[in-house]
C-alpha cells in the first residue's frame, strides 16, 4: 500500500510538472502567433494605414487574445498519467519498471508479482526527479521569432514601393500615417480650443477651434500620396516651430512646446483677464476709498507691465476723477475689442496655417500653382508674426463664414499679430497693406559676409510681440537660406519662402515706398 | 491486514524469484565450464528451456554446439539424446515403430520400440540433411510434446526441448526446413566462430588430460517450477504493443513494414513470433534481475525470435538479403511508443 502511495505521488508530481511544462510551451507558442498576427496587421498597415498607436493596440490586443486561448487550453488538458511514467521510464532507462507497476496497480485483476514489481516501482521512484524527466523545453517554432521580428520592423519601416515598379504601384492614394497622425492633434487642439473659448466666452475663437476641428478631421481623411504627405506634414512641423521659436523669442511663453504655444494664444489672459476682473471689483457698486486705491494702483500695474495703451490710460483717470462709470466703459470696451482682435488672431492663425497647409499637398503636384498669390505669400511665409505684405495676406480661406469679421469696428492693428504696423484705418477695413507702413532699419549677420541692413515693414505690434522683428528678422533669414540649400523645403515652395522674405525685407522691390536696402549679402 | 500479506508474499516471490536468478547464475557458470564464450547462446538455449520453446543453431561443424547441449543435459539431469540427421533417415527412425514381438508362449504382438524423441533435451544434427519427410516428424513432438504412431499418441516427458543444428555452408544436398518447422522453433541461435582469446582458451581446456567434470546443477522438477514463474513476469500494455508492431512489422502490406521488409519480404512472422518475443523477453528481465519486461528486453530477443520467421520473396533471396538485417532495421525504425497505443 505504502509502495502503491509511492507511486500515486510520484505520479501527481509528475502531472504537475507536465501541466506547467504544457501551459508555459503553450503561451510561448501562442506569443508567436500573435507576432505572426502582428506581422499579418503591420502588412495590413501598408497598405491600408493605421495610426501608431492604434496598430500597437492591435499588436497587444492579438497576442493578449492568444495567450488567453493558450491558457484556457492548457488549464483544460490533463495529461495521461501512463504516459508520463512511460516517458519517466524512458528518459532515466527504469526498464518500464513504473508503467508496469501503476498499471499493474490500476488493474482490477490481482496479478502474483503485483507486490513485488510495485516494491521496485517505488524504490525507483524515490530517484525520479520531474525537472529531469520533463525538462521545459522551447518549443522549436520560437526559432523563428528574431526573424518574424524583423520581418515585422522591416514591414514598418521600409518602404517596398521604392523596389516595385511605378506601373505596380499605380495611383495608390492612401492616408499617410503621419498626416492622419497630425490631423488627429490638430483635431484635439481645436477641441481644447472650443472648449476653452466656450469656458470663457470667446466666441470666434470658438469657431476657430470647430474650424481647426473639421481641417483636423480633413486632414486625416485626405489621400495623398507619402511624398505629398510628407511635405505639407513637414510644411506644417516647420511653421509651428518657427512659431514657437518667435513666441519664445517675444517672451511669451517659457516653454516652447506646441500645447503651451496654442494654449498662450488660447488664454491670453494677462491684461484681459486683469481687466475682467477690475470690472468685476467695479461691477458691485460703490467702491470704497481702499477699494478705489487697489483698482488705481493694479490699473497703474498694468501700465508698469507696459500694456496700458491709451484706453487703459484714459480709464485710469477717469478713476482717478471718481467716475467710476465711465472708467468701467472704457474698460468694457478695451475688453471687447481686445478680445475681437483675439479671437480674429486665433482664427486667422490657424486658419492660414492649416488650409496652407492642405493646399500644398494637394496642390504640390501641381508646381503650386496658386490662385491667390498674396495669401499664398503670406501663407508660405511662416512668419506671420512679421505681417504680410500683400493684400489680402492673413485672410480667411473663401469657405470661412466669419470673413465679414474683417470689416467690422474694431480691428486695429493693435491688436492683430498678423496685420502689421500699418495705419488702423487699414487694419480695419481687413486689408493689411505693409507697402505702405513704415519700414523699421535692421542690421544683423546672416551669414559669414559683413554686417547686413534691411529695411522691413509691417513690424509685429507691441502688444503681442514683446521682441522687435529688427531682432529676429535676420535669424529668421538666415535659417530660410539655410533650408533653401539644404533642400529642405521642397522645390515648388522656394519661390515662395524667397518671396516672403523679398516681401518682407526688400522695401524697394515691393513697394519702395520708404525704406532702402543698403546692403544686402547673399 | 492486507498490507502484511502483501509483504509476506512480496518477501516471499522476491525469495523464490531470487533462488531462480541464482539457480540460473549457476546454470551458466556451470556451461561455461565447458563451452568457451557463447554467452548469448548459452542463454537463449535457457530462455527457450524456461519458456517451453524450441531451439535453431546455425554454425559451421565444431564450434561446440553438440558439446553445449550435451553439457546442457548434463548440468540439467535431463534424459539426452542425439539424432544425426541423414538423408536417409526415416521418420520411424525418430519416433520410433511398432516391432513384432514373440513373447514367451509363442504368441506374437506388436510392441512399441520408442526412437531417440524420448528423451528431454534432443539435439538434432544437421536437421537440414534429411527429407522433408523426416524434418516433420519432429513437427508434432516440438509443438504437442507426444507422437503418435498407429493411432496411439505417446507424451513425451516434460521438460522437453529439441535444439536442432544446421551447417550453414554446405548447402548441396540438404532440405531447407519447410517454413511450419521453422516457425516452431522459439529461437534461431547463430552460433558464431570464437575469438583468438576464447581459442585459446578451448585448445587449454580440451587437451587438459582430465576433462571437467559437470556437476548436476537443476532436476526436471526445478525447471517446471522456473518455467511457471517465468510466465508470471508481467508485461505493461505498451510493451506487448511494441512486440505486436515489431512482429506486424514483418509483413510486407502490414502499416508498420519498413522498406526491407516491404521489398524483400514474402511472408512475415506468425503470432508465434510475438509469443516468443514476450516470452523471451520475460526470461530475459528475470535473468536481469527484474520482474517486468522492458522494451530492452524485446529487443534483445527479438532477432533470434523473428529472423527465422521471415520469409524472403525471390528478390530478397536472389539478393541475399539477410533477414537479421530486416529485423535490425525493424528495430531501427518502429518507435517503442506511439501516441494512443
Amino acid at each position: 500500500m505504502e509502495h502503491e502511495e509511492i507511486l500515486q505521488r510520484l505520479v501527481r508530481m509528475l502531472r504537475r510538472r507536465a501541466g506547467w511544462v504544457r501551459r508555459r510551451s503553450s503561451l510561448l507558442q501562442a506569443l508567436f502567433v500573435g507576432l505572426c498576427l502582428c506581422l499579418v496587421l503591420a502588412i495590413w498597415h501598408r497598405f491600408m494605414p493605421l495610426p501608431i498607436s492604434r496598430l500597437v493596440e492591435l499588436g497587444i490586443a492579438a497576442m493578449a487574445a492568444c495567450s488567453i486561448v493558450a491558457l484556457a487550453l492548457g488549464l483544460r488538458s490533463r495529461a495521461d498519467p501512463m504516459s508520463l511514467l512511460i516517458r519517466a521510464d524512458r528518459t532515466l532507462k527504469l526498464r518500464e519498471r513504473l508503467s508496469t507497476a501503476y498499471e499493474l496497480s490500476m488493474s482490477p485483476y490481482p496479478h502474483p508479482l503485483r507486490p513485488i514489481v510495485l516494491q521496485e516501482a517505488a524504490r525507483v521512484a524515490r530517484s525520479v526527479n520531474p525537472f529531469r524527466v520533463i525538462p521545459s523545453a522551447t518549443p522549436r517554432t520560437l526559432r523563428w521569432t528574431p526573424f518574424l521580428l524583423l520581418a515585422i520592423v522591416l514591414v514598418l519601416v521600409v518602404d517596398f514601393r521604392m523596389f516595385l515598379p511605378q506601373s505596380f504601384i499605380g495611383g495608390d492614394e492612401r492616408t499617410s500615417v503621419t498626416l492622419y497622425e497630425q490631423g488627429q492633434q490638430l483635431e484635439r487642439q481645436g477641441k481644447r480650443l472650443e472648449t476653452e473659448a466656450r469656458r470663457r466666452g470667446l466666441e470666434r475663437s470658438m469657431e476657430a477651434g470647430r474650424r481647426m476641428q473639421s481641417l483636423g478631421q480633413r486632414l486625416q481623411n485626405e489621400k495623398v500620396n507619402e511624398r505629398e504627405a510628407m511635405a505639407r506634414v513637414n510644411s506644417l512641423s516647420e511653421y509651428v516651430r518657427n512659431l514657437e521659436e518667435e513666441l519664445k523669442k517675444m517672451a511669451v511663453i517659457e516653454d516652447v512646446s506646441l500645447s503651451n504655444v496654442r494654449e498662450v494664444m488660447v488664454n491670453q489672459a494677462s491684461v484681459s483677464g486683469e481687466v475682467q476682473r477690475l470690472l468685476g471689483m467695479m461691477g458691485r457698486g460703490k467702491l470704497s476709498p481702499g477699494e478705489m486705491r487697489n483698482l488705481q494702483e493694479r490699473l497703474q500695474s498694468l501700465g508698469q507691465q507696459g500694456v496700458l495703451d491709451e484706453r487703459l490710460s484714459e480709464a485710469l483717470n477717469q478713476l482717478r476723477d471718481g467716475d467710476l462709470e465711465g472708467a468701467r466703459e472704457m474698460l468694457e470696451n478695451y475688453l471687447l475689442q481686445d478680445q475681437m482682435a483675439q479671437d480674429f488672431e486665433h482664427l486667422q492663425r490657424a486658419e492660414r496655417a492649416l488650409d496652407r497647409s492642405f493646399e500644398h499637398g494637394h496642390d504640390a503636384g501641381e508646381g503650386m500653382d496658386l490662385e491667390a498669390p498674396g495669401r499664398d505669400s503670406g501663407e508660405d511665409g511662416e512668419y506671420e508674426m512679421a505681417g504680410d505684405p500683400r493684400e489680402g495676406s492673413g485672410g480667411l480661406p473663401d469657405d470661412f463664414e466669419g470673413d465679414d469679421y474683417f470689416g467690422s469696428e474694431g480691428m486695429g492693428s493693435n491688436s492683430s499679430m498678423g496685420a502689421g504696423r500699418g495705419s488702423q484705418s487699414e487694419a480695419s477695413h481687413g486689408h493689411i497693406a505693409e507697402a505702405k507702413s513704415p519700414a523699421s532699419r535692421i542690421t544683423g549677420q546672416t551669414g559669414e559676409g559683413g554686417v547686413r541692413r534691411s529695411y522691413v515693414r509691417a513690424l509685429p505690434l507691441k502688444a503681442d510681440a514683446a521682441i522687435p522683428l529688427e531682432e529676429v528678422i535676420t535669424t529668421y533669414q538666415k535659417r530660410a537660406e539655410e533650408s533653401l540649400l539644404r533642400e529642405e523645403i521642397p522645390p515648388n515652395n522656394r519661390d515662395l519662402v524667397r518671396a516672403y522674405f523679398l516681401a518682407i525685407g526688400l522695401v524697394e522691390e515691393s513697394a519702395g515706398s520708404e525704406g532702402k536696402d543698403e546692403q544686402r549679402d547673399r | 491486514m492486507s498490507s502484511a500479506t502483501d509483504e509476506a508474499r512480496s518477501a516471499e516471490l522476491r525469495q523464490q524469484a531470487e533462488g531462480i536468478r541464482e539457480d540460473l547464475q549457476r546454470l551458466i557458470r556451470e556451461l561455461e565450464k565447458v563451452i568457451v564464450g557463447h554467452r548469448e547462446v548459452i542463454e537463449g538455449i535457457l530462455i527457450c528451456l524456461f519458456c517451453g520453446g524450441h531451439v535453431l543453431l546455425e554454425g559451421v561443424p565444431g564450434l561446440g554446439k553438440t558439446l553445449l547441449v550435451k553439457s546442457l543435459g548434463r548440468v540439467l539431469n535431463l534424459r539426452f539424446s542425439r539424432i544425426q540427421f541423414t538423408p536417409d533417415l526415416m521418420p520411424a527412425d525418430i519416433i520410433g515403430t511398432n516391432v513384432v514381438m514373440e513373447d514367451e508362449s509363442g504368441r506374437k504382438h506388436f510392441e512399441f520400440q520408442r526412437g531417440p524423441i524420448f528423451a528431454q533435451i534432443i539435439l538434432a544434427d544437421e536437421i537440414n540433411r534429411a527429407t522433408p519427410k523426416t524434418q516433420s516428424a519432429l513437427l508434432e513432438a516440438m509443438q504437442e510434446q507426444s507422437v503418435t504412431v498407429a493411432g496411439i499418441a505417446h507424451h513425451l516427458e516434460a521438460p522437453f526441448i529439441v535444439l536442432a543444428t544446421q551447417n550453414p555452408i554446405e548447402m548441396e544436398g540438404t532440405y531447407p526446413l519447410p517454413e511450419a518447422q521453422l516457425d516452431r522453433f522459439f529461437l534461431k541461435l547463430n552460433v558464431t566462430y570464437p575469438s583468438i582469446q576464447q581459442l585459446e582458451e578451448i585448445v587449454e581446456r580440451t587437451t587438459q588430460r582430465d576433462p571437467t567434470a559437470l556437476q548436476n546443477v537443476l532436476d526436471a522438477e526445478r525447471v517446471g517450477e522456473m518455467k511457471e514463474f517465468v510466465r508470471m513476469i508481467p508485461v505493461a500494455a505498451h510493451v506487448k504493443n511494441y512486440a505486436a508492431r515489431l512482429v506486424l512489422a514483418t509483413h510486407p502490406d502490414s502499416p508498420y513494414a519498413t522498406d526491407l521488409a516491404k521489398r524483400y519480404v514474402e511472408y512475415g512472422s506468425s503470432p508465434r513470433g510475438a509469443q516468443s518475443l514476450v516470452l523471451g523477453g520475460k526470461m530475459k528481465a528475470l535473468l536481469g534481475g527484474r520482474y517486468n519486461v522492458s522494451f530492452e528486453d524485446l529487443r534483445a530477443i527479438a532477432i533470434p525470435s523473428l529472423r527465422h520467421r521471415v520469409i524472403l520473396n525471390f528478390e530478397g533471396a536472389a539478393a541475399r538479403i539477410e533477414q537479421a538485417n530486416i529485423v535490425s532495421e525493424i528495430l531501427e525504425k518502429t518507435p517503442e511508443v506511439v501516441r494512443g497505443s
